[in-house]
């Protein structure tokens, strides 16, 4: 990766330090390096600089298709730390995505196996739950969810955590199969986890469709569901493959900005 | 959600009510179409909107669209600061013709 500095650009819009993701991987054959191609670079940079703010640990992840690999170097003038390391598949290609997506967004997001995923809360904890197989159903729930939050938190966060809650919900209806979401309170604040046991989202496209707007596989869709709730959540845990889609939202405790 | 269409001379105003989400999306989208079939003048009010989400959200962003397709002056009033904020987070909120 030691031509991406030449390829990042003159684009002075982005000072700084930052991490961004990549896709199109070109190797140009007969070089005997891999060099980038920069496809929606500027797009890229200015959805991570808004998640992310200007704080954040520099570094760039690259996912390419056919043979994954994370690099780290130093790519001088501009800033901008390319982070990563050889994979072999399996287990170390999970790990490395895991690490990248942590790093990447300070934390905040945790892709785990569905063996790691956390337990279902006691029954005492659950606020309500319900399946979301129907749009029917989905719109029940969105209501008790409003109804359930009146009157406990500020009524703008509540406002924020019935996005999420609907984004959630509808990603669920949209993509996943036999879905189901539980609202429940913990240390006084409130999760959503939403199970479902459809398809699951490949591995190499999680970076791109959890932090990325407009990355949809729906026509009509912004794209931006996955995006929003990582933005307006504390911590969001992932699990996803085989099994389904398994997602683990803790809202913010109290008013917060949004990060 | 309910829409209310009413006419004021060749302005055609519709006012939306309740939750413009996943699941009132394509009603919405299929009515507006109908009502953009014989529109010069188009004002979507959000007033009594309680909620939107992302897809609630594409519909409008869609419906403008069609409408500058089709030669049809569109505004959006009335919003209020806390759903004008959903616009804001999802990134549209500079490209729609907000009063």
């Amino acid at each position: 990766m030691t031509r991406a500095g030449a390829t990042v650009g003159t684009d002075a819009s982005f000072p700084g330090r930052y991490w961004f993701i990549l896709e199109d991987i070109v190797t140009q054959p007969g070089v005997g390096d891999e060099t980038c191609g920069f496809s929606g670079l500027r797009e890229v940079l200015s959805a991570v600089v808004n998640l992310m703010g200007s704080d954040s640990p520099n570094g760039l992840i690259m996912v390419q298709e056919g043979r994954y690999s994370l690099h780290r170097h130093w790519l001088g003038a501009y800033g901008c730390m390319v982070c990563g390391f050889p994979l072999s598949e399996g287990g170390a290609m999970f790990r490395s995505y895991a690490r990248g997506l942590g790093l990447l967004t300070n934390g905040r997001v945790r892709l785990v196996t569905h063996g790691g995923f956390p337990p279902d809360p006691e029954p005492d904890q659950i606020l309500f739950e319900g399946s979301v197989e129907t749009p029917q159903q989905a719109g029940a729930l969105l209501a008790r969810f409003r109804k359930v939050l009146t009157g406990q938190v500020p009524p703008r966060q509540a406002l924020l955590h019935q996005l999420v809650f609907a984004e959630l919900t509808a990603n669920t209806l949209r993509y996943g199969r036999h879905g189901r979401m539980v609202l429940y309170e913990e240390a006084e604040s409130f999760s959503i986890m939403a199970k479902d046991q459809g398809p699951g989202i490949p591995l190499e496209r999680l970076p791109s469709s959890l932090l990325l707007t407009g990355h949809t596989t729906t026509p009509r869709s912004l794209g931006a569901g996955l995006p929003l709730i990582i933005r307006l959540a504390e911590t969001v845990t992932v699990a996803s493959g085989d099994q389904g889609t398994w997602i683990l939202v803790r809202l913010p405790p109290t008013q917060t900005e949004v990060k | 959600m309910r829409m209310e269409m009413t006419q004021d001379g060749s302005r055609i105003v519709i006012a939306l009510q309740g939750d413009v989400v996943f699941t009132t999306r394509d009603e919405f989208e299929s009515e507006l179409r109908r009502i953009m079939e014989k529109a010069v003048d188009m004002v979507l009010d959000l007033e009594r909107v309680d909620f939107i989400d992302s897809s609630g959200v594409a519909a409008i962003l869609a419906a403008c669209e069609d409408a500058r397709l089709a030669g049809i002056t569109f505004r959006i009033k009335n919003v209020a600061p806390d759903l004008l904020e959903i616009f804001e987070l999802i990134g549209v909120k500079d490209v729609l013709p907000f009063d």
